[in-house]
């Protein structure tokens, strides 16, 4: 693209090279836009470039005699950027374009829209993918956007920056690409009618249920919040897809970034809005935490894999017994201990049973070692010693779908209310009590337990000794208030909501209830509780 | 009563001179036995303290410096090789290499063994599936270890919580090739012939062996407990054929030149024969595989004109000749003799003779039980007298008839304690 300062430069520009447009003002220097024009056509008397003129006074220049066989268009001034463009698009379009456009614009009429979808495309198309895309979707929006396209899968981190910082973040995925299996919304192809169907169906989803999202979710800043927001709108759950391309060999379903995704699906099933599902369980790596491990069979001494299957022969003359390889001396078998030759099977010796022998270390087992190699960093790791970790697929529980389109006005959400302070589990625990026993109007108190003792025992006898006392301690808690409320393991304190008596505070007997879950501890662990709820329960119930 | 008093009489009235030609048994071949005991005792206590007091010195580091293999082999000893790992486990030393070889198991051994490899109580866990004998199994398990003091153990033993630091202990004596562990009956209780193989045990390698190593005459370390240098063990190119293969490793390992000690605080438990025809069984085994290793395979000991001909070796083996092969063979012939001599007075001799051995006996047993440091003597006094008897009476007949079989028939050829391919292959 260049520009010409006067009609003159125009020409000589125009004369140099061949352009497919020309945009000439009317009003120019020394020779105006429509002499300018003439001249042009003039020069170029077959073809040429297609001219549009663009001028304040319209009237002024139709007038002139032959303006509307020189010029493709007259556009007014002023003019917005989106109006120059299309009017450039139709002039430079084949007419045969235009009635591609309105067959599409047929065809998504047919599935209830009126009019191409505005979409946004990753990565930037090139100059072919906007001629064909350009058709089916509104690729210059003037409305707000309804889908992003994508039409190459490596993408994808860009489309995680969208779901975790942009406002476009409820907006469907369109699969162009073939390629991104379950990660997009939906997929789409120009030759696959029910692909069209797919995509209107999906963006009329999208819509319609981002509309019953109540303004926190709908402009949520929390990655949380906006993936529990997406989930809803895209009635999806949050599925993992194995990718080998990727370290942990999973992503998830929805383009959110890959691990907060997680962090984030985790604290929204301590919240109660996700409940999870086993998917799978992976080995991973102690130094970058990589799931893309090698497994092996290593010889127990040296950890090489270098292992191979040998013969033991047993030399009954002379008891020594061994792999062949140390009796083999050419094609003959020579006893290593007493030199003699080995003849006679049977009667010589035998072969007694099959060994693993490592070729570099020259050991021999019957049972190999495990051990994994990461693929990523090198690690080398003892199959034991390798962590192991769980991934899960999520759902939405009922109660998630009640929080992102509860109006705020009309219910706060408990979870910012008073009882925002106790811990979620706690929370879910005295809702469900208070559930199953409206009837019987029973109220309830939190209490917490903390462990004096704790750092003292970790430091003597290690976490695990600590975590098997207070597991005792629990059991012992658990069996002492039997129906009168629940015992919750949250963090490093313990929960126990009981049932509010009038005659019996637990504050009351508490100490007592204490020190007899503690006394069949082999180590004292200090039990101290602290009643927490009292007033935020009666204030809920007020 | 009248006979026993007639008997006594008959015993009075003997002179010194003809008192000897009664018992010139008993004094050629039971009082040496018993005298050198008792010399023993006197000499043990000094010997011991000199020893004592060159450990003293290192014994805070023993054990640390080396690289300990265990190997325990055996053949269908599922039932046992776990109880056996986990007392290893639960010794004092633990950076212990366990390695157990399952020879040719048909029963569960080889499925435990892995088992408890992946609970990481064993290092290596090795399975053959031919039956080859304990040597080569023994062999196997060498070669797959890595340390440089080799504990051989039995899976059928259990061992005190001590017992393989103290027997590796020796070891800080660069001259010491094997050790001898102290092997007590845990099931003396069970029956009347556990019981005199407790008194036994006591007897023969908790004193004997410790009298032996004052004298440098420990001629076997005992299979089921024993630790062995593993520059030793090559220079004599390991295990050799079975049966009997503990004392011929041993009688090798001194012809090279090694010292063999014997550690009388690594104490080893084991199971002995509960009836009388199982340890008659065991007894004909251990015989027969002495005479053939003794005198076939190395008789040259023996001989004088020979270039593995020492006084040490010679000393053991004329022993063995003279007090356990002449004394079987003579006592019968001692015996027909008496009666043919003296007629009924004979029983009179016999019974003054056994009455003699018995108090002998118990004063060996005070003795014994007071070295070994073991409350001994209250529990077994009752049993001295059957004990006596048994050995005389018994065990000498039992001991016969296995130097015939061997000495005339190669009875140990018929041992399947060894498999018949093996056997076949045996050159002695």
């Amino acid at each position: 693209m260049d520009a010409a300062k006067d009609g003159f430069a125009a020409v000589r520009l125009l004369e140099k090279r061949g352009y497919d447009l020309a945009l000439v003002d009317y009003q120019l220097p020394d020779m105006d836009g429509y002499a300018s024009a003439r001249l042009i056509r003039d020069l170029h008397e077959k073809g040429g470039p297609k001219l549009i003129a663009l001028t304040a006074n319209a009237p002024a220049l139709e007038a002139r005699t032959g303006a509307d066989e020189i010029f493709e268009m007259i556009l007014p001034k002023s003019l917005d950027l989106p109006s120059l463009l299309q009017a450039i698009d139709r002039s430079l379009s084949d007419p045969r374009r235009g009635s591609l456009i309105r067959q599409a614009i047929g065809l998504w009429q047919e599935r209830g829209h009126s009019r191409r979808p505005p979409a946004i495309v990753f990565p930037e198309p090139t100059r072919e993918q906007h001629l064909v895309l350009g058709v089916c979707f509104d690729l210059v929006p003037h409305d707000p956007t309804e889908v992003i396209l994508v039409t190459d899968s490596s993408v994808i981190p860009s489309l995680e920056q969208i779901r975790a910082s942009s406002q476009h973040f409820l907006l469907p995925i369109v699969d162009l690409s073939g390629c991104m299996a379950e990660s997009a919304d939906v997929t789409f192809s120009v030759s696959a009618p029910d692909s069209w169907s797919g995509l209107a169906a999906c963006i009329d989803r999208h819509a319609s249920r981002s509309t019953l999202l109540n303004d926190h979710f709908r402009h949520a800043a929390k990655l949380e919040d906006r993936l529990i927001a997406y989930l809803f709108v895209a009635e999806r759950s949050l599925a993992p897809i194995v990718d080998a391309s990727k370290t942990s060999c999973v992503r998830y379903s929805g383009c959110f970034p890959d691990p907060e995704v997680i962090d984030a699906a985790e604290n929204l099933v301590s919240r109660g809005l996700l409940v999870r599902d086993f998917f799978d369980r992976f080995h991973s790596c102690i130094n970058c935490h990589s799931h893309r491990l090698n497994v092996r069979e290593e010889c127990p001494s040296c950890r090489s894999p270098y292992l191979n299957l040998s013969d033991l022969l047993h030399h009954f003359k002379c008891a020594h017994q061994g792999p062949e390889e140390e009796f083999r001396s050419g094609s003959r078998l020579l006893c290593p201990k007493c030199r003699k030759e080995l003849r006679h099977y049977g009667g010589d010796y035998d072969k007694s049973g099959r060994v693993l022998r490592c070729s570099p270390c020259g050991t021999c087992s019957s049972e190999p070692a495990i051990g994994f190699s990461c693929m990523d960093c090198g690690t080398h790791m003892d199959g034991d010693a390798t962590p192991k970790r769980d991934l899960f697929a999520y759902h939405m529980t009922p109660r998630a779908r009640q929080t992102v389109t509860r109006s705020l006005v009309d219910a706060p959400d408990r979870l910012t209310g008073a009882r925002g302070l106790l811990r979620p589990a706690v929370t879910r625990a005295l809702e469900k009590l208070e559930t199953d026993r409206r009837k019987a109007r029973s109220e309830f108190e939190v209490i917490e337990i903390s462990y004096k003792a704790r750092d003292d025992i970790i430091a003597r006898h290690g976490l695990s000794h600590f975590m098997a006392l207070r597991a005792l301690f629990i059991e012992n808690l658990i069996n002492k208030l039997s129906d009168l409320g629940e015992v919750l393991a949250e963090g490093d304190k313990d929960y126990a909501v009981v049932e509010k008596r009038e005659d019996a505070s637990f504050a009351r007997i508490a100490d007592r209830l204490l020190l007899h879950c503690q006394s069949s501890l082999a180590i004292n662990v200090d039990p101290a509780f602290r009643v927490l709820d009292a007033k935020a329960n009666e204030a809920d119930r007020g | 009563m009248a006979d026993f008093e007639r008997g006594f009489d008959f015993l009075l009235a003997q002179s010194a001179l003809s008192l000897i030609s009664l018992f010139w048994y008993t004094i050629i071949f039971e009082f040496p036995r018993y005298g050198i005991a008792f010399l023993a005792v006197a000499v043990v206590p000094v010997v011991e303290r000199r020893r004592l007091v060159q450990h003293a010195s290192d014994r805070s580091v023993s054990g640390s410096k080396s690289r300990i293999s265990v190997l325990a082999v055996g053949h269908n000893e599922a039932g046992s090789i776990e109880r056996c790992v986990r007392s290893l486990r639960a010794q004092s030393l633990t950076n212990l290499e366990i390695i157990v070889v399952s020879d040719g198991s048909s029963d569960a051994m080889s499925r435990v063994a892995t088992k408890l490899t992946k609970e990481g109580l064993v290092d290596r866990a090795l399975a053959t599936d031919l039956r080859g004998g304990k040597s080569s199994g023994v062999n196997l398990a060498i070669h797959a270890s890595t340390g440089n003091i080799i504990v051989n153990v039995d899976c059928d033993c259990s061992y005190d919580r001590f017992a393989i630091e103290n027997a590796v202990r020796p070891f800080d004596d660069p001259s010491v090739g094997a050790v001898c562990g102290d092997i007590i009956p845990r099931n003396g209780d069970t029956s009347l012939i556990a019981r005199f193989q407790e008194i036994e045990y006591l007897h023969t390698i908790s004193v004997g062996k410790r009298i032996a190593a004052a004298f440098g005459q420990v001629v076997c370390v005992s299979g089921a407990f024993g630790a062995f240098r593993r520059e030793a063990l090559a220079s004599v190119g390991n295990f050799d054929v079975g049966g009997g293969e503990d004392l011929d490793l041993t009688l090798r390992l001194r012809s090279k030149g090694w010292r063999v000690e014997f550690a009388e605080d690594a104490v080893c438990y084991t199971d002995v024969p509960e009836t009388l025809w199982g340890l008659i069984r065991q007894r004909f085994r251990w015989e027969r595989d002495a005479i053939w290793l003794r005198f076939r395979k190395h008789w040259r000991l023996l001989h004088p004109g020979s270039s593995s001909f020492r006084i040490a070796e010679a000393v053991h083996q004329w022993d063995y000749l003279i007090f356990n092969v002449a004394g079987a063979i003579i006592f019968p012939f001692y015996i027909a003799w008496l009666y043919q001599t003296y007629g009924t007075s004979a029983t009179t001799v016999l019974v003054a003779t056994q009455v003699g051995l018995v108090v002998v006996d118990t004063l060996m047993l005070a003795i014994a039980a007071r070295v070994a440091g073991r409350p001994a003597l209250a529990r077994n006094l009752p049993y001295m007298l059957g004990y006596s008897f048994f050995a005389s009476y018994i065990m000498r007949f039992v001991r016969l008839w296995a130097y015939i079989e061997e000495f005339f028939l190669f009875g140990s050829r018929r041992d399947n304690y060894v498999p018949a391919k093996v056997r076949a292959a045996r050159p002695w």
